[in-house]
């Protein structure tokens, strides 16, 4: 079979036809649904709707899109991994290069891999610190250790994703691509509208509130806190001037060394945005004050403010 | 800036060190970026870099630095001025303990603390570093900071890229933070009773086993450890413990608790005891009581728990740009030498013998006091008075720089 074939023989047209679903049930669920395969044949047009799925997903080149569907796809691989049994298992992890062994009743993996596919993973159930851990290695059930590869997965569709496509690809798919790219950019003005807003004090974690006001009195602020604060602001979308004015009612302000640091750390200067500090280095940083109830279930500054807007919005 | 005496001499003194002490060169050499601070200027010069040894050496004899630093990052371009054109390619793990950090030192003398923080550094390195992440010795490097403490460099290739996210969680394990206690004490569920169609179920929890490995293992040695301890006291001389330990905790326990949680454990026939159920049916329900449970969970939270973490610096750690000592620099505030050492030389290592530098020699040094000074260097006593002294070259680079005595008048 050769790709010309794939993409032009009549006997392919359910392949390409499952391709596109593959894609078209992603758009809209987020996710890839099971498709029942009873026969041969079945089975052939679900594999070889995998690699059609990819040429349009490349070929809508859309790097937010690739990485929504590089995590569907691994998931529903997830999904399957999970009832398969523990050699296949084991071997599909060693393919992808990770380095596991069986152990009474599980599996270990290498901590340093372990910490590098759990990174995504915050609850506290997948922190280091609550792992059995013994010379180095993590032990895991069967659960988790396909979690992993779920992760190494998603990591590996998205650097191997887009493709390189040629012009009869983008012919073939014209119609899904712009279809595709419609619905992407219909969203993505949703997502502008709905934006942060007008930036909104109130939503403020209690840690920007209180680096706020310290600025605003003059008060003595660490680096660390002035950073923090500006990378905050920065991310909420407002642009230098309006951070330098935020701050220009301090005592001591000093506007040109502030708009240096502001223009800095937004970008401006040093081409890097940075964005604020999650909240666990802010701790060790010394600048976490007065958490309240809902700092207890959040990880990082900028989910407080999201997830604030978010309930004003729904008591509305 | 007219340079007072006592800075000449030991400017002069740093630099004959440099020419003459071979130099440590971090793998990876030309890819570090340095930094540097002076005696005789302020702030700080960084983002050099040097491609070939013999130019730093330069550097350091002709410039003097005061204290010398590279990035524990390699770099595409170390010697770039943003991060981003510097290019990140990896960096080292690196551990930093110092006397802020381990409780109870900063109070300590300064030989004192030094001990006390080598103390937490044997154990990071021999539990934490070497037993449960199970580093290799040969990718360990251990060094003297020169100051008030010690770093750890590991250069396994399975750590230098990490994020730093992923270097935190590896601080967090250490130190036990967000230790889930129900995940140390793992519990079953189990059917108490029905009444109709309503079931009563309940939680039994067990101990964790020390087999388990982890933070599971190091709590089922600590709580040993304060049983054992309890064990060999008197019921009066165990209670009064008891409720010392229950001082800072958060709410209030009272006598009778204690007391109840004391018979729970150490009362009744031996081998039938509940510290001997404990021990030898790995269960924790052993308390007649809830709030003797509870009590007792506290204790494992905020005694075991805390006499069993490790010590280290998090935000050293998660700082994947770090610039750090380079080992066999010398410190400006001490005039000792950041002296790199390994696990087996690290037991014996007196820094008041072994890091003070070879090159400066003892040829006497006349110099002034304005306190008296007790001090043992290289296996040599000196009690000074205030006033005028004569002390070996070493000493005098040392008490100058600590800024216990000057040159001239």
């Amino acid at each position: 079979m050769t790709l010309d074939q794939l993409m032009s023989s009549v006997a392919y047209e359910r392949a390409r036809y499952q391709g596109r679903e593959r894609v078209m049930e992603m758009l809209v669920d987020g996710s890839i649904d099971d498709h029942p395969m009873t026969t041969k044949v079945d089975a052939t047009i679900e594999l070889l709707s995998y690699p059609i799925a990819r040429m349009i997903v490349s070929a809508v080149a859309d790097p937010g899109f690739v990485r929504r569907y590089a995590i569907a796809e691994a998931k529903k691989a997830n999904e399957r991994l999970r009832n398969e049994d523990i050699p296949f298992v084991m071997k599909v992890a060693g393919e992808l290069g990770l380095d596991v062994s069986p152990e009474d009743g599980g599996f270990s993996i290498d901590f340093a891999d372990f910490l590098r596919f759990s990174a995504k993973m915050r609850s506290k159930s997948w922190k280091l610190v609550n792992q059995k851990i013994q010379k180095g290695r993590v032990q895991l059930t069967k659960y988790r250790l396909t979690r992993i590869i779920e992760s190494v997965l998603t990591e590996k569709f998205s650097s191997e994703l887009p493709l390189e496509v040629n012009e009869a690809i983008l012919g073939k798919f014209a119609r899904e691509i712009e279809e595709i790219k419609a619905v992407l950019e219909v969203r993505r003005k949703e997502q502008r509208t709905e934006g942060m807003g007008r930036v909104s004090i109130v939503r403020f974690p209690p840690c920007m509130k209180k680096l706020l006001e310290m600025i605003r009195a003059g008060e003595n602020v660490p680096h660390s806190g002035r950073f923090a604060l500006v990378a905050f602001l920065h991310t909420l979308g407002m642009d230098s001037e309006e951070i330098l004015e935020t701050f220009s009612t301090a005592p001591d302000f000093d506007e040109r060394k502030s708009r240096y640091q502001v223009e800095h750390i937004s970008g401006e200067i040093s081409g890097t945005e940075y964005t604020p500090p999650e909240c666990s280095t802010m701790k060790s940083y010394g600048i976490c004050f007065d958490p309240d109830d809902l700092c207890q279930r959040i990880k990082h500054p900028l989910s407080y403010y999201r997830f604030k807007r978010r309930a004003f919005r729904s008591r509305k | 800036m007219p340079l007072d005496e006592s800075t000449r001499f030991v400017m002069r003194m740093f630099s004959k060190h440099y020419r003459e002490a071979p130099l440590h060169m971090p793998d990876r050499f030309s890819k570090r970026e340095f930094g540097f601070m002076f005696f005789d200027r302020q702030g700080m010069v960084r983002h050099v870099g040097f491609p070939q040894r013999a130019q730093l050496k330069n550097y350091l004899v002709e410039q003097v630095p005061a204290h010398v630093y590279y990035s524990c990052a390699y770099y595409e371009k170390p010697d770039a001025q943003t991060m981003a054109e510097k290019s990140w390619q990896g960096a080292d793990l690196i551990f930093d303990l110092d006397a802020d950090h381990v409780e109870g030192a900063q109070d300590l003398p300064y030989a004192k603390m030094l001990v006390r923080v080598k103390e937490e550094v044997i154990r990071l390195i021999d539990e934490f570093l070497l037993g449960d992440l199970g580093f290799d010795q040969d990718d360990l490097r251990i060094v003297f900071s020169g100051g008030r403490g010690y770093h750890v460099h590991i250069s396994d290739p399975k750590v230098l890229k990490l994020s730093s996210h992923e270097r935190r969680e590896i601080v967090d394990y250490i130190t036990g933070t967000d230790l889930d206690i129900d995940w140390v004490f793992p519990s079953t569920t189990f059917e108490i009773g029905r009444f109709k169609d309503r079931v009563d179920a309940d939680r039994k929890r067990a101990m964790p086993l020390a087999s388990e490995g982890g933070w599971r293992a190091r709590m089922r040695k600590g709580i040993d450890s304060l049983l054992e301890e309890l064990e060999r006291l008197t019921n009066t001389e165990a209670t009064m413990r008891l409720a010392e330990m229950f001082k800072d905790s958060k709410r209030e326990i009272g006598k009778k608790t204690i007391e109840g949680l004391y018979k729970d454990l150490f009362g009744g026939r031996k081998g039938r005891r509940g510290v001997d159920r404990m021990r030898d049916e790995n269960t924790f329900e052993v308390f007649s009581e809830k709030r003797h449970a509870d009590a007792f969970m506290d204790l494992v939270d905020m005694r075991v728990r805390v006499k069993m973490k490790g010590e280290t610096d998090e935000p050293v750690t998660s700082d994947i740009k770090r610039l750090i000592r380079l080992p066999s620099s010398l410190h400006g505030k001490t005039g000792f030498e950041v002296v790199p050492l390994d696990r087996d030389r690290l037991d014996e290592f007196d820094p008041f013998r072994d890091a003070v530098p070879e090159t400066l020699g003892d040829e006497a040094v006349e110099i002034v006091l304005e306190n008296p000074v007790q001090l043992d260097l290289r296996d040599e006593r000196f009690d000074l008075g205030p006033g005028k002294a004569e002390v070996p070259t070493f000493a005098a680079v040392h008490l100058i720089c600590r800024k216990q005595a000057r040159i001239g008048p």
